[in-house]
């Protein structure tokens, strides 16, 4: 009982933890309930598709991928098109997203075929990875946009005649997702189509599990040897993965923004990968073990820090810019103790399987 | 084998057909609203584009408006040279390259609507 106790607490000590401080810091940041319970549906809503693309991979037994940052990117390439042209509503989100999927297939089967040649070493291959497409992309946004590829749209155009401005006005398609089927609970506004989208989403996780193709990047996940030796395609498998996260990522990032309504061309999709991963640990995931509760769960508890941490700062040390750096403070560091925990964590399992052989070994030779 | 390039490229079409759809249903045009009559000019004149909510354009003014999509329709308020309010409702359609401007105070005759190339 003791050990099964003991046992409930090392697998979520993450999600405790972050708890904890969450529930130490409300009453000292002073935040209604209302307004966090609003600000939490809204950042649900917001973030659910980017933190559940990082289920996939996980999946298939290659770790966190930081990669989905060349997913955010594709997304982002999409909303550049459709704001040059002109495309609003509804229309400009779909071809935002058609614009996106060949760029995020590609990218996904680059980032795939890289990840095949650093087998165990996925995670910091990807961070690297995530780096090096930033440099493509930029110098694709920065110099390609308006001198090799046409643009018409002056006010997302530099000065100097070529380049995209460091911010874009996404007013063509600002909260259109959001708000085209509002539902009102009580005092909250719930964003009903978007909340569908992710349900579908998880649905669609779900089924995919369970297909052929899921079962073989769950055998992949739990030994690659083995699911070689059963005939199963790993590296194929293993890019296939890859990709969906990648083209999840690029619909995540499309989703993200028309909430959000602005554009940070060049920063906007190096937050968001990290953000999300934040968010899966803090939901109690691991590089091994991910799933849809870990990513909602993940998503609540982060942003609910996220919400009160500069507040509870500002509160505790009176200085509003202090409060900001506590937020950053706590974005990085709650990912930092997510990956100690979670090593902590494996080592204690380690632990009581050595303790359990041990154990095994005398019985036995006692007998 | 075969079957499968079929599809592919059937999907591939299917999105390039979808994506020129898309394009020309959620393409922002800009339309010129002016109230600027050859013998009689109203002195206020409104005008509800799409459905969108009333604009009121004074005499002799210009409004630029966006609009999305091919098909539009324009409900314009103003009082005739008697005083008599009349609301007149229009329709027209908008084209890839070319400038449309809508005059408010010629909406009776067939010249309330201009097409130039942009």
């Amino acid at each position: 009982m003791e050990n099964k106790g003991k046992k409930i607490l090392i697998n979520n000590i993450v999600p405790i933890v972050i708890l904890i401080m969450i529930v130490m810091a409300i009453p000292i940041s002073g935040l209604s309930r209302g307004y966090l319970v609003q600000e939490m549906v809204s950042r649900l809503s917001r973030n659910s598709f980017l933190v559940l693309s990082l289920i996939i991979p996980v999946v298939a037994g290659m770790g966190l991928n930081f990669g989905i940052v060349l997913g955010a990117m594709a997304g982002q390439l999409g909303l550049i098109f459709i704001t040059d042209w002109r495309i609003a509503g509804m229309e400009g989100i779909g071809l935002a997203i058609l614009i996106s999927l060949p760029i995020a297939i590609l990218l996904g089967i680059l980032g795939g075929y890289i990840l095949n040649k650093a087998k165990g070493r996925e995670m910091i291959t990807s961070i690297i990875m995530g780096f090096f497409i930033n440099g493509v992309y930029q110098l694709v946004v920065l110099y390609g946009m308006g001198n090799i590829i046409p643009m018409t749209n002056k006010k997302i155009i530099l000065s100097r005649g070529y380049g995209i401005r460091n911010a874009i006005d996404l007013k063509n398609i600002r909260q259109v997702l959001d708000k085209s089927i509002v539902l009102k609970v009580g005092q909250f506004t719930v964003p009903f189509l978007t909340i569908l989208i992710v349900g579908a989403l998880c649905l669609f996780i779900v089924w995919f599990r369970k297909t052929k193709l899921g079962q073989d990047m769950r055998a992949i996940g739990q030994d690659m040897e083995i699911a070689k030796s059963a005939g199963i395609a790993v590296e194929r498998t293993r890019i296939l993965s890859i990709v969906i996260s990648t083209v999840l990522a690029s619909i995540g990032q499309i989703i993200f923004l028309q909430n959000i309504g602005t554009m940070n061309t060049y920063n906007s999709h190096e937050q968001i990968g990290m953000f999300s991963i934040a968010a899966i640990l803090i939901g109690g995931a691991t590089a091994t073990k991910a799933s849809i509760p870990n990513a909602l769960g993940g998503i609540i508890l982060f942003h609910l820090m996220f919400v009160i941490s500069p507040r509870a700062g500002k509160e505790l040390v009176g200085s509003a810019q202090i409060g900001e750096f506590f937020r950053v403070f706590i974005s990085y560091g709650v990912i930092a103790l997510a990956l100690v925990l979670h090593q902590w964590r494996r080592e204690q399992e380690n632990k009581s399987e050595r303790k359990k052989i041990m154990d095994m070994q005398l019985s036995g030779g006692e007998k | 084998m075969m079957k499968t390039i079929f599809i592919r490229i059937g999907v591939i079409l299917a999105m390039i057909i979808l994506g020129v759809f898309l394009f020309i249903s959620g393409k922002e045009h800009v339309i010129f609203i002016e109230n600027k009559g050859e013998k009689y000019t109203p002195k206020n004149a409104y005008y509800i584009l799409d459905g969108e909510k009333e604009v009121k354009i004074k005499a002799k003014k210009k409004k630029r408006e966006y609009a999305k999509g091919v098909n539009h329709t324009i409900e314009i308020r103003f009082k005739d040279t008697s005083g008599v309010e009349k609301k007149i409702v229009k329709e027209f359609k908008t084209k890839m390259g070319k400038r449309i401007t809508i005059n408010t105070a010629m909406i009776e005759s067939d010249l309330w609507l201009k097409i130039e190339e942009e």
